[in-house]
């Protein structure tokens, strides 16, 4: 998990946001945009990234395929599949709900 | 660019592991290499910069584990594996693989061949549209039990077909024979006779033009149309597609051929199809009499069976004073099977049988599996140690099972297909008009039997692995004298094998007895040396000629050398019909009696003994003479109580009045089990019939006659042919063909189990003297006796037979229970039977442990102390 202490299960909301917004990437792709969008905060660990793709692509909510990479390197290449863009509009719902209601919790004074 | 679905990266991590193996890794690599490359940018050392992206990942292997069980379904894979281990496994032992298949293909193939038949004789239903809804008529006397009387086709038929209609639709259909000419060769064919709603109430559309309908079978102007079988019309019309412009020509009666009936359809009884089918109003234009017409229907949707039969009673008993007879409505979802009533209980029987062939193949294979684990114990601890669980343990034991359950299976099915045919050629006749192949409910039959004898079987090395403690069994092998594995379980699946063995051998022995008691035993009538015969000139003669023809060929058959008697007589014994009449005696209620038309020289030829009176002599059988019968003891016994009837008046049937000039000993005349009919015999003028069957006692081989008798026929009329030759030893044997099906089954089933049960029982035997070679050795080096050693292995044997034997004693005690109503002279509990089966089981079982013995007599002391 992210080492800053973000939620569980943000992690999946992460991923696949980062898919819609990038478009086909690798994993390596994915912890560096991450890394740099959330100016360096938010850093998800390689041990938790590849497991949780493998378990999206089986759960129907991205597809991977083997493309050469910007290097000329055979990269696996991964991207939303509509069930995936369905599931994350749900999520960001979700989280939308979930951040305003722990906002609120705090501005209670 | 391709993204390839989930479904193929699932197969990909299931059939090819190593490429999923390998993927994962150039995935990680990739990963690694890309950080390397962004640290060294960043301006770090290149080895630090590779440690550090390598760090990041923590233990690779882990994670790529846990990448490997989010892609694939995992109990999928474990199958897989094990399917692939227990392949491996099999391959590499093909004998022992080679026994358990054939011995579980032998069961099930079986199982399956008798569950065909059976199939296709009491369960399978005819193939037309809501086969449940169809009733086949028939009047009883007083209530459903009692005895059936006759419904008159015409009228009866027609009152139902006016009252009842919203609650049955009443059809009918029946069998006759033209003759016709195919091929330009004059040859005498079925014919099929249905009432013109047939085809539409059963729902069947034709294959080619159209059916019989309405229109063709009106009773004022029936129209001469005919429709063929889809089989005929392939077979033997070449499937001529414009065979719908020909015509067929039936007893000189030019029919417009108009449709084809579809394949598969064969109407309501399960006789072979007739090739043509022609309206039934227009039977009398065969000129041939009139064929007996059953009254079939469908209930309409919402009618229960005794809702339309009660309607239809009061129809009945109101259509005519003093009518009190009962309309009974049948099933006849399954279809009109004349031998269904005796072969049913009988093919249970054998399915009950069978059944215990299974069960002791499938404990045979059981001890194989037992024995093999026993010598699997070093890789099952070895497993057990390099951390496998026990469930994944049993779960691999069990798959093993299911492997030889269902190779077995599958070869079981390609012999069943095989031995349901050998069992309807045994059948004979009987069975020429069954379907035995596989359909739906026989394969899931096969299947369920498969899976369920795999699991029981597969049952036995899952306990027996779950014993299996570590420790021990790696050291196995050490001791001399150590704590052996007991095979408890082994012996108890021998036990279970002898007492099976034994319960089908007692029936077999039972079944045996029987038949041969209904083979010898005193039936009335002398079954050997007679040769039954048909002659009949057909249509085309006239009536004074066909009566001629009969007496002509009776006189010269009577003048061959070594013919001793010949007559003719209405139907022969033992072929399951007689005419049924009153005889009444003037003054008192006519007494219920059957009937056969008999010439002189048809008592004689049976060798049915004079009790009083004298027989039939030529001038019996000539016109103008006064009529005259003769009755059997029971007539007497049933009509005349203790009067003398020989020279009483009496009117038979038929309106005759004839005097009774003679009494003759009771016989069995439907079947070899009947309870005595009341019988009595009238020479043929007295009722003028035809057809009727040629019965010659000969001194020599009957068979031998056929010939001449040929010869005697053709020069009386070459144009008329001699039909339907058997000896009344083929008739007999035909009327006990399902005592022969259960004999001879039973007996192979016998042989089969006991196959099995001394195989286990050696195999038990073998494996405990190979594995006490060094007891034995030690005992034999402290000076025991070969004798002893002997009685060592004896002692075992004669355990498992003494307890198996008891077991099997009481289970056959109870099975001849089951089947005493299928048994004939052979009494209840019949310790005979039981002691017979007991002696071969010891003597073969006897057999079977002298070699083991024998092996353990000859072991030398000082190589088995060295041996292991």
């Amino acid at each position: 998990m992210a080492r800053n202490g973000v939620l569980q299960g943000t992690l999946d909301l992460l991923v696949l946001k980062t898919l819609h917004s990038l478009g086909p990437v690798h994993g390596y792709g994915i912890v560096t945009h991450i890394h740099s969008v959330s100016d360096n905060v938010l850093r998800v660990e390689e041990g938790s990234l590849y497991p949780a793709l493998h378990r999206l692509e089986q759960a129907g909510l991205v597809a991977s395929s083997w493309q050469l990479s910007d290097t000329s390197r055979r990269a696996r290449f991964y991207q939303l599949t509509a069930r995936g863009r369905r599931e994350l509009k749900s999520e960001e719902e979700n989280w939308e709900a979930v951040t305003a209601a722990v906002t609120r919790v705090l501005q209670y004074s | 660019m391709v993204w390839t679905p989930r479904w193929f990266h699932r197969l990909v991590t299931i059939v090819r592991p190593n490429r999923l193996q390998r993927d994962l890794e150039d995935e990680l690599l990739f990963h690694i290499e890309a950080r390397t490359r962004d640290n060294i940018a960043a301006g770090m050392p290149p080895e630090e910069a590779r440690l550090a992206a390598l760090r990041l990942f923590g233990n690779r292997t882990l994670m790529a584990e846990r990448m490997r069980d989010a892609d694939i379904n995992r109990s999928a894979d474990a199958l897989f594996r094990n399917l692939r281990y227990a392949a491996r496994v099999l391959f590499r032992s093909p004998g022992f693989s080679m026994v358990v298949v054939l011995s579980m293909a032998l069961g099930i193939g079986a199982n399956t061949a008798v569950f065909s038949l059976l199939n296709a004789v009491v369960l399978k239903t005819l193939p037309v549209t809501n086969p449940e809804e169809l009733v086949i008529l028939e009047a009883h006397v007083k209530s459903a039990g009692g005895e059936r009387t006759a419904l008159d086709w015409h009228r009866d038929l027609r009152n139902f077909q006016t009252h009842a209609a919203q609650y049955v639709e009443l059809f009918t259909s029946s069998r006759t024979s033209a003759v016709t000419t195919l091929n330009n060769q004059v040859e005498q064919i079925p014919v099929g006779l249905v009432s013109g709603n047939f085809y539409s109430v059963l729902g069947i559309r034709p294959f080619r033009g159209r059916l019989i309908d309405r229109g063709d079978d009106s009773e004022r102007n029936p129209q001469l149309v005919a429709v063929l079988d889809y089989g005929f019309w392939r077979g033997r019309l070449g499937g001529d597609p414009a065979v719908t412009n020909r015509t067929i020509v039936l007893n000189g009666v030019s029919f417009s051929i108009v449709g084809v009936t579809p394949e598969g359809f064969f109407g309501t009884s399960l006789a072979p199809p007739t090739p043509v089918i022609i309206p039934v109003q227009t039977e009398a234009r065969l000129e041939d009499g009139e064929s007996f017409r059953a009254i079939e229907g469908r209930l309409r949707p919402g009618v229960s069976r005794q809702q339309a039969a009660s309607v239809l009673t009061s129809i009945f008993q109101s259509s005519e004073p003093h009518r009190n007879d009962v309309i009974v409505l049948k099933n006849n979802s399954r279809g009109e099977y004349s031998d269904r009533e005796r072969f049913e209980k009988p093919l249970y029987v054998l399915m009950g049988g069978v059944t215990l062939v299974l069960l002791i193949a499938t404990a045979n294979v059981a001890g194989l599996l037992l024995a093999r684990g026993a010598a699997r114990r070093r890789e099952i601890s070895i497993r057990l140690a390099l951390g496998a669980s026990r469930a994944a343990i049993a779960r691999q034991f069990l798959t093993e099972s299911l492997v030889i359950a269902f190779a077995g299976g599958a070869l079981g099915i390609a012999l069943a297909y095989g031995a349901a045919g050998a069992l309807v050629a045994m059948v004979g006749p009987a069975a020429v008009g069954l379907d035995v192949r596989p359909d739906a409910r026989v394969l899931a039959f096969t299947c369920a039997t498969t899976v369920m004898t795999g699991l029981l079987f597969g049952l036995f090395p899952v306990m027996q692995a779950r014993g299996t403690t570590l420790n021990p069994s790696l050291k196995e092998g050490v001791g001399i004298v150590g704590r052996r594995p007991r095979q408890i379980a082994r012996r108890a699946l021998v036990i279970a094998q002898i007492a099976l063995s034994l319960v089908l051998l007692s029936g077999a022995v039972l079944f045996t007895r029987s038949l041969s008691n209904l083979r010898s035993f005193d039936s009335g009538f002398d079954r050997h040396g007679v040769l039954l015969a048909s002659f009949d000139a057909d249509y085309r003669y006239s009536k004074d000629r066909r009566y001629q023809i009969q007496n002509d060929v009776l006189q010269r058959v009577r003048s061959i050398p070594g013919v001793e008697f010949a007559g003719v007589a209405s139907t022969p014994v033992l072929s399951a019909g007689e005419y049924s009449t009153g005889l009444k005696v003037s003054g008192q209620a006519p007494c219920r009696t059957s009937m056969t038309i008999a010439s002189p020289g048809y008592l004689e030829t049976m060798r049915m003994r004079l009790v009083a009176g004298r027989l039939f002599e030529e001038t019996d059988n000539q016109v103008g003479a006064p009529h005259t019968v003769i009755v059997n003891q029971e007539i007497v016994r049933r009509c005349f109580g203790s009067m003398n009837p020989v020279g009483m008046n009496v009117q038979a049937g038929f309106g005759v009045n004839a005097e009774i000039i003679g009494v003759v000993t009771d016989a069995k005349y439907r079947n070899l089990r009947e309870d005595t009919l009341p019988m009595y015999y009238i020479p043929p003028r007295s009722v003028h019939p035809f057809g009727l069957v040629l019965h010659v006692r000969t001194a020599f081989d009957p068979r031998a006659a056929v010939e001449p008798i040929r010869r005697a026929l053709r020069e009386v009329d070459p144009a008329v042919p001699l039909a339907d030759v058997r000896t009344l030893e083929d008739q007999s044997e035909q009327s006990v063909l399902q005592d022969r099906l259960l004999t001879s089954m039973s007996k192979t089933f016998s042989i089969v189990a006991l196959a099995l049960a001394v195989i286990g029982l050696y195999g038990v035997l073998a494996f405990t003297v190979a594995q006490r070679t060094n007891e034995i050795g030690l005992r034999l080096a402290l000076g025991a006796q070969r004798r002893q050693i002997g009685q060592l292995v004896l002692s075992e044997s004669a355990f498992m037979m003494l307890v198996g034997s008891a077991l099997g004693f009481a289970g056959a005690l109870a099975g001849q229970r089951l089947i005493q109503g299928l048994l004939f002279g052979v009494g209840p509990s019949d310790l005979w039977s039981l002691l017979t089966a007991v002696g071969v089981m010891a003597s073969i079982a006897l057999c079977a442990t002298l070699i083991p013995a024998a092996e353990a007599v000859r072991i030398d002391p000082i190589s088995a102390l060295r041996h292991d």
